[in-house]
């Protein structure tokens, strides 16, 4: 009779969710991923599961779409372009990869991933298309992500290159290997993980029930909390954060950042890798002078001295943005905060430049 | 694993149907597992603690009763004393560090700061004090007390539940009816609205005005003790509500915490409306004994027993100035309340003044102390509560005075409507048992307002700063 009692609630219950579940069925069987986003990166970005999937997107997607900016989507400032987005099976913004040897692996953020850009135009991709050797975005990731990743143990790269964004460097974690009983419990069920794809999709597709995305999509429409925009009088550029980018950072900071990036060159040497640190300035960095301040961020500069004083190889993307940016040429998309085909051409012509430069002798 | 949060959800749906599908002889075994899964889950460390004080409670209490009076004297104060060693360790670590400036390299160590100790200790005080008394027997089993103590959702914010009320029910599974299911889910769907809707949404306004008090307008400084008390009523209300809901899934009542406190008609029934397992723990167990001692003092003993009682209270919030400050003030309200109220009853009756009025004066005075006292508690220090007091008292000076000036109170004005719809279901409930007449309305009317409320909580749960960009649609 006690059962019985539970089985009227759960047959009750499930009536009761039975049009939730309908429109979780519809959402994540026979809509596209992408259909409630605005971007492919919030459609295929792991949220919940992130200690156990081996990368941080949907492993083996295949997605073509028109995005916006992130700075301003659904107003009519928003700049609608053809994107395409391929992960690979680990969950990295790759075409293809096998388990041969990656030669040079990129860490990064948002912009060696690429958003706002379609997939031939990313990176890595651009590298390898002019360097012919295999490039590998490990982003968004950061150094113990490289150092904690199994595959990468067994073949290592040539050369690391870690980029990061102006906004981000003093927040780059020191390197550490992770132990203990919780790291080596994940990394067991990654490991399974990734072997099976049964359940590669069912933990996928549980990370998007839990994302919700149909119902944020209503939610957001229903509510009225919008972003600030920040643009500025006479120009048609928007930023994410305005004048407080370009604000002073202390001597203290720009040493403590200097010593966490040469603890990755040393960690990284010491296994006969060559380590180069790629800086991406601010958007704000580099149209200073549409923000109201017209102060020029001197961050990267001095960063770059002290890195440089510790013998430690760099490229400077700010300078040779700027004798770009003094030409008229832009850099970055005017309704997002990362930069576009040129930039990324740019930075890809130094990085090359420095590759070729110096033979790093193991 | 906040109780709000779509894996406890998961979890408890897990859980709760593998309890019902396992014969009753596993159940107790399986909801310890499970129990002890949910604490290792929110931190890896605790379960040890928690391990640690059953085994203090289990056989502390069989030798309280199985031995002479000195010895069963000296077992009892020792099972006393290391459950207070675990609260003060694990819970205040990091206040005794802050309150006496010791070194600032003691870095806020997650290992040390343990969630739902100070509960369960005080629980395992209890059983221990009940076992002395011989108002409960020791439990044998030490799987069943273990549970007593682990019993997930009560472990992280109580209800501090007494042993004879809570073994027996973990020893025999019954009153598993629809009707038990039925107004689980209400409670926890209920609960729920409460801290997601309004005491999350109002937490942003009070943190947003707590950052920059010197920003603060009189009006918004006026309006922060009130804007708190709600937040604080509905927060931890409604995490007792989904607690209480948790457990009616596997045929288990546990006391409530909460009788409408803001309509108390002084600050004695306060104490009986507001987390009232607390005080009950409170009087029984510090007030009673203290005051049996200093019986001999009158008032005096009496009023020096609540000051304890009290000052006990707010240390056991935290060990800060402003907790115990806040302790002491109930002390000294209660005291007060205890000297006078004969004597305002008699003025009252002698004047015969309307009962109604009387009544409104009485919960209006008593609503407002209270706020009062959520003021010293909610702010960093006390200078911050006595700046925020100064820019309210100047409230009426001026026109200029009654504005909110730069002042947010938050993105959502709608907030405010539910948090007043929210007293006034208090109210209704409270006079009418409204939820009774609700319950015998047709399924489809019911299922309305479930709806409602969960499409409410969907579009008004707060999002976190760091998901906004990357999170729009």
């Amino acid at each position: 009779m006690k059962n019985k009692d539970f089985n009227k609630f759960i047959i009750r219950a499930m009536f009761f969710i039975l049009p939730i579940i309908a429109l979780y069925c519809v959402e994540l069987f026979i809509l596209p991923i992408d259909f409630f986003n605005f971007r492919v990166w919030e459609s295929v970005i792991v949220r919940n599961f992130k200690p156990v999937l081996s990368g941080p997107f949907y492993p083996n997607q295949h997605i073509v779409k028109v995005e916006e900016g992130d700075l301003v989507p659904h107003t009519p400032f928003a700049v609608k372009k053809r994107a395409q987005w391929q992960t690979d099976k680990f969950g990295y913004r790759k075409n293809n990869t096998n388990d041969k040897k990656q030669e040079i692996i990129i860490i990064g953020d948002s912009f060696t991933v690429g958003c706002g850009l379609s997939q031939k135009e990313i990176l890595s991709e651009v590298l390898e298309s002019k360097i012919k050797k295999t490039v590998y975005p490990l982003a968004t990731a950061d150094i113990n992500t490289f150092l904690n990743e199994k595959r990468f143990m067994i073949n290592p790269p040539d050369i690391i290159v870690v980029a990061a964004v102006e906004r981000e460097i003093l927040s780059l974690p020191p390197p550490k290997k992770q132990e203990g009983v919780k790291a080596k419990i994940n990394e067991r069920l990654k490991d399974s993980i990734q072997k099976s794809s049964v359940l590669q999709s069912s933990v996928v597709l549980l990370d998007r029930i839990i994302k919700a995305n149909m119902f944020n999509y209503f939610k957001s429409k229903i509510s009225r909390l919008k972003p600030a925009f920040i643009r500025y009088p006479g120009s048609s550029m928007f930023f994410l954060q305005g004048d407080i980018a370009n604000a002073e950072v202390s001597e203290e900071e720009i040493k403590r950042a200097a010593k966490v990036i040469e603890e990755y060159r040393n960690v990284l040497n010491s296994k006969g890798i060559r380590f180069i640190f790629m800086s991406i300035p601010n958007k704000e960095n580099i149209y200073y002078q549409i923000l109201p301040s017209k102060k020029k961020a001197l961050f990267l500069t001095r960063l770059m001295k002290e890195l440089k004083s510790r013998n430690i190889e760099v490229i400077d993307v700010q300078s040779e943005f700027e004798k770009i940016n003094n030409k008229g040429v832009l850099l970055y998309i005017p309704d997002d905060s990362h930069w576009n085909a040129v930039g990324v051409k740019t930075a890809a012509r130094l990085l090359i430049n420095e590759i070729n430069k110096n033979e790093f002798n193991k | 694993m906040i109780f709000s949060s779509a894996e406890y959800l998961i979890f408890l749906t897990i859980t709760v149907l593998i309890f019902h599908l396992i014969p009753d002889k596993h159940k107790s075994v399986f909801l310890l597992i499970a129990s002890y899964l949910f604490y290792y889950i929110v931190n890896p460390v605790s379960p040890l603690i928690l391990l640690l004080t059953t085994m203090t409670g289990y056989f502390f209490a069989i030798k309280t009763v199985k031995n002479n009076a000195k010895t069963r004297n000296l077992f009892l104060f020792s099972g006393i004393l290391i459950n207070v060693i675990i609260l003060i360790v694990f819970r205040y670590f990091n206040g005794i560090i802050h309150f006496f400036n010791i070194s600032a390299s003691f870095e806020k160590n997650t290992l040390i700061s343990s969630i739902g100790v100070s509960f369960f200790t005080f629980q395992n005080i209890s059983y221990l004090i009940d076992c002395y008394l011989e108002k409960t027997k020791p439990e044998k089993n030490f799987f069943d007390f273990a549970l007593y103590l682990a019993f997930f959702p009560k472990l992280l914010q109580g209800p501090i539940e007494r042993a004879s009320s809570l073994i027996p029910q973990l020893k025999n599974y019954c009153g598993r009816d629809y009707q038990t299911f039925r107004l689980g889910a209400q409670l926890f769907i209920w609960g729920m609205f409460k801290k997601v809707v309004i005491a999350d949404n109002l937490m942003l306004i009070v943190n947003n005005l707590l950052k920059d008090i010197n920003g603060c307008t009189s009006l918004s400084s006026f309006l922060l003790p009130f804007f708190y008390a709600i937040q604080i009523y509905c927060d931890f209300s409604g995490y007792t509500d989904m607690a209480l809901g948790s457990a009616k899934f596997f045929g288990i009542n546990l006391t409530d915490n909460f009788h409408f406190p803001y309509y108390a008609k002084s600050i004695q029934d306060f104490w009986r409306r507001w987390h009232i397992t607390l005080s009950r723990w409170l009087f029984d167990y510090i007030f009673n004994p203290l005051q049996m001692k200093c019986r001999n003092y009158g008032n005096y003993g009496i009023v020096f027993s609540l000051m304890v009682t009290f000052l006990v209270c707010g240390m056991w919030h935290g060990l800060t100035i402003n907790y115990i400050t806040w302790g002491l003030f109930h002390g000294i309200l209660l005291s007060i309340s205890f000297l006078t109220y004969k004597k305002w009853d008699k003025f009252c009756k002698k004047n015969k003044f309307n009962k109604t009025v009387i009544s409104f004066i009485n919960v209006f005075v008593t609503f407002n102390l209270v706020c009062l006292s959520w003021l010293i508690f909610m702010t960093k220090s006390l200078p911050d509560a006595v700046l925020i007091l100064s820019k309210a008292s100047k409230l009426f000076l001026s026109p200029a005075s009654i504005s909110l000036g730069g002042n947010k109170l938050g993105a959502y004005k709608e907030i405010y409507l539910f948090a007043l719809l929210l007293l006034t279901i208090d109210f209704l409930q409270m006079k009418f048992n409204i939820k009774l007449y609700f319950d015998k309305q047709n399924v489809f009317i019911r299922w309305f307002f479930y709806y409602l409320i969960i499409i409410l909580i969907f579009i008004y749960k707060p999002n976190d700063a760091a998901s906004f960009i990357y999170f729009q649609f």
